[in-house]
């Protein structure tokens, strides 16, 4: 059941996680660097005001719901398309079509086009022509990792085999700066868990800027020492993975003494199952909620990542104002 | 469900451009594309001649056929050979194919993943189709050669490439317009397949309609003007044909290099 929202108040983020503004100053020693960045195509808007900074060798998530702008800003960061407007610098230059930057990048996105007379072995030996830092061994031990079949074409591959040859192309490149957009898609358990394991590995012994994009958060959020989450062309959340663990909270219980105890609070979603509901609110409980939550039978919890981007995502498209009063949802 | 922590060292910025940035492989990386083109073998090198060769075989079925239910026994259909454009028709049609799915083949590949830059691809793709021309030039040649050392394939008379249109057996002439032609087809093809890339369908209708424009518009110009065309090609008619082709390659690769700028690199 869902309630129509009356007052419309905007979301107040706490200031560890807002984003920078547009008009705070380009970060010299950031990997990436962006002020006030949009992107229109024609009428529509997919990035507006986007500003944010990512450190070097940092695992940044990239997060927001289907339609929300992050493929397109992960374009744009990887000098691909030009933005419509504002400011971006890859490693202190503007990345479009600069060779000094796109020598350091890599790009394995889950829809990306091979040539279709290529088979996978082609992958392997050509990708070393445009990249650096490529390595040949880690490489065919990722293919052996993932089972890939080296002589078939690529067009033959299963959904899971394309994005296991996007994988290991982003992770053998060793690139200073790798884009894994949706990289899973396709991918059985076993296989992103191997995937995770490469990565981690990986990264721990060569460190580098990673941006990634990914749906499957709660098997990911461990990951991430930096999350941005975007809705609507929007950057809503700019946090370290430690204060966005502090973003919110969830009250769980009898559905009116929820309702009681979070009616001055910000409440992004309630979940109710008959008389019982789970609401997750925003910003920390403090001692008047834990008081109220002891005297309601209410049980105050952490909420994770993947149920936060949930509920961030969960109001009516494009309306900050009505996300201010939550969404209801009966299971 | 676990989750696995990375951690890190807070090692020294990597991968921002420094003074010891290896630089060598820059000037190289457009060659690099050229050979990106390449990693297929097979349809780059074996394609063409098998092409030419089913194009000799229709040919010269084409030429007994004729000789033994249609014309008279006294007819020479050499002559008649000798104005086959098969050669000139198949040229254009097959490799601005080529063109045309080299681009949208390895474009998104090259700038979309390998962190090619658009000036890089261009670069590279120009010296493949140039490489390419020549290549095709050089299997005309070769069936040229073939053919006049089988008397016309064994037939005395099936011309396939001993023809007018590429210097009548002249193996200079047969060679500079099997390139001019051949290089022009394979960058108009490019030029398409960015069109195409761009605008989709929109982009390929409104190129055709832009050469048919151009094309047309070009023609009632010299006749409005009162050009002797004729007069003008009645010496080495070939060789300034042959310019003029090559002037309408450089128009194709430049508009595809202004084409490239904003061709978007993924679905």
């Amino acid at each position: 059941m869902s309630t129509a929202p009356t007052a419309t108040p905007v979301l107040e983020f706490p200031p560890t996680v807002r984003p920078l503004s547009a008009d705070a100053p380009m970060s010299p020693d950031a990997a990436v660097s962006v002020r006030g960045l949009a992107r229109r195509y024609g009428e529509v808007r997919a990035l507006q005001d986007v500003s944010f900074d990512i450190a070097p060798n940092t695992i940044c998530g990239l997060l927001g719901a289907n339609g929300a702008g992050k493929t397109t800003l992960m374009s744009l960061i990887s000098g691909q398309d030009r933005p419509s407007a504002g400011t971006l610098q890859v490693f202190g230059r503007e990345p479009f079509d600069d060779a000094a930057v796109l020598t350091q990048l890599c790009f394995a996105r889950e829809n990306q086009a091979y040539p279709d007379t290529f088979a996978v072995r082609h992958v392997l030996t050509t990708c070393p022509l445009f990249l650096p830092h490529w390595d040949a061994d880690f490489a065919d031990e990722l293919v052996e990792t993932f089972r890939l079949p080296l002589n078939h074409k690529i067009r033959k591959l299963s959904r899971g085999q394309l994005s296991a040859v996007a994988i290991v192309a982003g992770l053998a490149s060793r690139a200073p700066l790798t884009f894994l957009d949706e990289p899973y898609l396709g991918l059985d358990p076993t296989a992103r868990r191997r995937f995770y394991d490469a990565l981690l590995r990986d990264y721990a012994e060569h460190p580098r800027t990673i941006l990634m994009s990914t749906h499957l958060i709660g098997e990911v959020e461990g990951f991430f020492e930096q999350v941005l989450v975007i809705d609507d062309g929007r950057l809503l959340v700019d946090a370290s993975a430690e204060d966005i663990a502090e973003l919110a909270f969830t009250v769980s219980g009898p559905a009116k003494a929820v309702e009681a105890a979070t009616g001055d609070r910000q409440v992004l979603e309630t979940h109710r199952i008959g008389g019982l509901a789970s609401a997750v609110v925003l910003g920390t409980p403090d001692a008047a909620m834990h008081r109220r939550a002891a005297e309601s039978g209410l049980e105050i919890g952490p909420v994770g990542l993947q149920d936060l981007i949930a509920a961030l995502g969960a109001a009516p498209h494009g309306s900050a104002e009505a996300r201010a009063h939550g969404q209801e949802a009966t299971r | 469900m676990t989750t696995a922590t990375a951690q890190t060292d807070g090692r020294a910025v990597v991968g921002k451009p420094t003074a010891h940035h290896d630089d060598r492989t820059l000037p190289h990386r457009w060659l690099r594309v050229v050979r990106l083109h390449y990693s297929d073998l097979t349809g780059m090198l074996v394609t063409t001649p098998v092409t030419f060769a089913l194009l000799t075989l229709f040919s010269v079925a084409v030429y007994l056929v004729l000789k033994a239910y249609v014309v008279p026994a006294e007819t020479d259909l050499s002559q008649f050979f000798r104005g086959n454009m098969g050669v000139l028709w198949m040229l254009p049609g097959f490799l601005a194919s080529v063109g045309a799915f080299s681009y949208v083949r390895t474009m998104p590949y090259a700038v979309g993943m390998l962190g090619c830059t658009r000036g890089e691809y261009w670069r590279g793709t120009l010296v493949w189709a140039l490489l390419q021309a020549v290549y095709s030039a050089a299997v005309v040649v070769v069936f040229l050669v073939l053919e006049q050392a089988t008397g016309t394939w064994f037939t005395d008379g099936a011309r396939v490439f001993d023809v007018a249109t590429l210097g009548d057996g002249h193996l200079g002439t047969a060679a500079l317009v099997a390139f001019c032609v051949g290089l022009a087809s394979l960058l108009l093809g490019g030029c398409i397949a960015i069109a195409w890339l761009r605008w989709k369908q929109w982009g390929v209708i409104g190129g055709f309609l832009i050469l048919a424009v151009v094309l047309l518009g070009g023609a009632t110009l010299l006749l409005a003007l009162g050009v002797d065309v004729m007069g003008f090609l009645a010496e080495d008619a070939l060789l300034k044909l042959s310019s003029l082709v090559l002037a309408v390659a450089a128009a194709a690769a430049m508009l595809s290099r202004l084409l490239l700028g904003r061709a978007p690199v993924a679905r």
